[in-house]
């Protein structure tokens, strides 16, 4: 019981310290400019008046970057985290803070990703939630209550607010009483009192003798077999891509 | 029981001192001082006094009353039918060396360790009920004289080549074993005997009735032979690692299947008695022993699972995992779903393992000294139960729904969430069984000796 407390207790200091060690990281970064709002609806998904109403829910976040919405029906790239990219880009650097959400209608998948100082404030993590929340109003052809709500959640998580994850809650509570099961299991198991001795020890308790007497070490024969090493090199590392600060957060889900 | 040659009082074994000590006037003698009458009798022989559960069947040798208050195996608060008997006399035995004091010690010790322990295995009468007894094993040696043979490579590059040298190790081999043990009871389960050891065998002395005075001891009724191969087996570990290790050898890779070495040659098994501190406790219909070995305090115990302390333990911890989850991680849902498909799976196996396990153990295929006994009875049929079938079914039904749906990739996440729940509701089934199961394998169904007694209706 001592043992399971001390156990505890430990698990305990471990969790608090992670916990005030990402609030540390979140409260350290500071946002200093205006952006812009930019909504770029190729897809035709949005009516005016829906443009103008987005736009507005968009600009309450400028305060922490660009704010971009885009909508196409082709997609020449095949992966939609990349066109997010080539689009951010082709507006801004890939430095610049900002959030582009992407709806992608050649492969019926939304994207939203951070860029500068937002990939922090907004982590992948964070974007899949969001779109994990907004997916089923694409999925409906509800465009617009998917990119407001979407918005919605990117304000209220630079704010520094949680969004809604219920199911996520649910299932993490199950599969953590599952492991706890495992885990504890194993514990038991191990913690079996019989335990049968090694050879080794064994040996150590016996009366044993073994001497070898007059060892010979005869040389029979000799196998050569060719086998040139292939020349090295195929240098070039290569790979690296886009070198220099850049990356993003990004998270995306099928409709 | 022994008397004391200067007041008459009763004599029993000191641990302390390892000498008879008197209970009235305290002084001490060795053991070998007391002489056994009719000598030549003695040399094979001697006299005791065999107690009988009348429950269980089992059967244990002692001067002391106390024995006839209960039965050491089955637990039973039952007055043991005794009568006075000659038996086969052991070539060596190990005294005790552990007291009953640094015994309860030890084993409370151990239960603070068992965090999932029942409580009712710390109950003060338990401990109390610990019993030292002397337990038969057969000790085995073996000599190997004569030349040994192996093939052995050694490989390198040069150039482009790589080079493999072939040679033949030789030389001869002078080796001796002895004081390998393995029980000699049917009483005494392998699983437990075999953990309970090793024993240092330096400490053996000639067998003297003396040394039982204030314990009790089982009896063999083990053919030598049983263990023979195990034994010889052990042995060829060591010449081989011998000769692998040996200097004149070292940088050579030796190929296991193409050696030769001198056979074994058994010396004729050695029966002696080695101290154990043993208890039994009962629930129900199941006993758990713990066994302490007697000279060196080593544990060997059924320690079962509480379910109502495994839950909490296990609430408990599922909290800084569940804040782990969800603040250091952002699992998607079908990363959840392939989360929880690996846990049913994992579990699903273990329910099987442990189901096959806990079937020969019940059916006592795992010890060898009892599967001889039980050959002279008719077989017994092995039970089933339905949920030991159903739930790692269930199980391994909730993965392929789990593979299925990652496979077909709907894009609606409640496909996913939904085969999260269903692998998790079947793991959760699976570790009702698999501790039932771990349970059934900690301990042991009450035992029926029908040597000469016990109760055929059990």
């Amino acid at each position: 019981m001592i043992v399971l407390k001390k156990t505890i207790r430990f698990i305990c200091t471990l969790v608090l310290g992670a916990v005030l060690t990402s609030m540390l990281w979140y409260s350290t970064t500071v946002f200093a400019y205006e952006g812009t709002v930019t909504i770029i609806d190729d897809a035709e998904l949005l009516t005016a008046e829906q443009e103008a109403s987005l736009a507005s829910m968009m600009q309450q976040s400028t305060m922490y970057g660009n704010m971009v919405f885009y909508t196409t029906l082709d997609n020449p790239y095949s992966n939609v985290d990349f066109l997010g990219q080539m689009v951010y880009e082709e507006l801004y650097s890939e430095a610049t803070d900002g959030v582009i959400m992407v709806i992608d209608m050649d492969l019926r998948e939304i994207l939203l990703s951070g860029y500068g100082n937002c990939k922090h404030t907004l982590p992948s993590r964070d974007c899949t939630t969001i779109t994990d929340n907004v997916y089923r109003d694409a999925s409906r052809g509800d465009y617009y209550s998917c990119a407001l709500t979407a918005f919605e959640q990117v304000h209220l998580v630079l704010n520094g607010k949680n969004i809604p994850r219920p199911m996520k809650y649910a299932c993490n509570a199950l599969l953590a009483l599952a492991l706890a099961l495992l885990v504890n299991y194993f514990i038991a198991m191990g913690m079996s009192k019989k335990k049968a001795p090694s050879a080794d020890m064994i040996r150590r308790f016996i009366h044993y003798k073994c001497d070898i007497i007059a060892p010979q070490v005869t040389f029979l024969r000799e196998k050569r077999v060719y086998n040139p090493r292939s020349s090295s090199g195929g240098g070039g590392g290569g790979g690296g891509h886009s070198g220099g600060g850049g990356g993003h957060s990004s998270g995306s889900h099928k409709f | 029981m022994y008397q004391c040659p200067t007041c008459g009082g009763g004599v029993r074994f000191d641990i302390a001192s390892q000498k008879l000590r008197c209970d009235h006037c305290q002084n001490t003698y060795e053991p070998e001082s007391f002489s056994t009458h009719g000598a030549a009798e003695e040399e094979n022989e001697f006299s005791t006094t065999r107690f009988l559960c009348p429950q269980c069947g089992a059967e244990i040798i002692g001067d002391d009353n106390t024995a006839a208050a209960f039965c050491s195996f089955c637990g039973a608060s039952t007055i043991l039918e005794s009568r006075i008997s000659k038996e086969k006399r052991p070539d060596h035995i190990i005294p005790f060396k552990i007291t009953k004091a640094q015994c309860t010690d030890l084993y409370t010790r151990m239960l603070h360790r068992s965090p999932f322990a029942p409580k009712a295995l710390k109950d003060p009468k338990s401990i109390e009920s610990f019993r030292g007894i002397y337990m038969p094993y057969w000790m085995y040696g073996f000599d190997y004289q004569g030349s040994f043979h192996a093939s052995a490579t050694k490989s390198s590059r040069q150039g482009n080549y790589d080079i493999t040298r072939y040679y033949d190790l030789s030389g001869n081999m002078n080796a001796s074993f002895d004081g390998i043990l393995h029980d000699a009871s049917t009483t005494f389960s392998d699983d437990i005997s075999e953990s309970v050891v090793p024993y240092e065998v330096n400490a053996m002395r000639d067998f003297h009735p003396a040394y039982l005075s204030g314990f009790y001891a089982d009896t063999e009724d083990v053919n030598p032979n049983l263990y023979l191969n195990d034994a010889a087996e052990l042995t060829q570990t060591y010449t081989s690692q011998a000769i692998t290790g040996h200097p004149s050898f070292q940088g050579y890779h030796i190929d296991p299947g193409r050696k030769t070495a001198p056979d074994a040659v058994p010396r004729p098994a050695k029966y002696a008695m080695l101290p154990v501190w043993f208890m039994a406790y009962r629930k129900k219909d199941r006993v758990s022993y713990v066994t302490i070995n007697g000279q060196t305090g080593k544990i060997a115990a059924d320690i079962p699972i509480d379910p109502a302390r495994y839950a909490i333990g296990s609430l408990l911890l599922a909290i800084p995992l569940f804040l782990l989850l969800n603040l250091l991680l952002s699992l998607s849902a079908s990363v959840m779903l392939i989360l929880s498909a690996i846990i049913a799976f994992i579990t699903a196996i273990v329910a099987i393992v442990e189901h096959s396990h806990m079937q020969k153990k019940e059916h006592g295929d795992l010890d060898r000294g009892l599967r001889g006994y039980k050959a002279r009875k008719p077989p017994v049929k092995k039970s089933h139960s339905a949920l030991d079938a159903f739930s790692p079914t269930l199980s391994f039904a909730s993965v392929a729904a789990a593979i299925a749906i990652v496979v077909i990739d709907p894009v609606s996440d409640y496909w996913f969430y939904a085969g999260s729940l269903f692998s998790i509701v079947a793991s959760f089934l699976a570790f009702t069984r698999i501790i039932r199961n771990y349970n059934i394998l900690a301990t042991r169904k009450l035992p029926q000796f029908s040597r000469t007694g016990g109760d055929d209706r059990a």
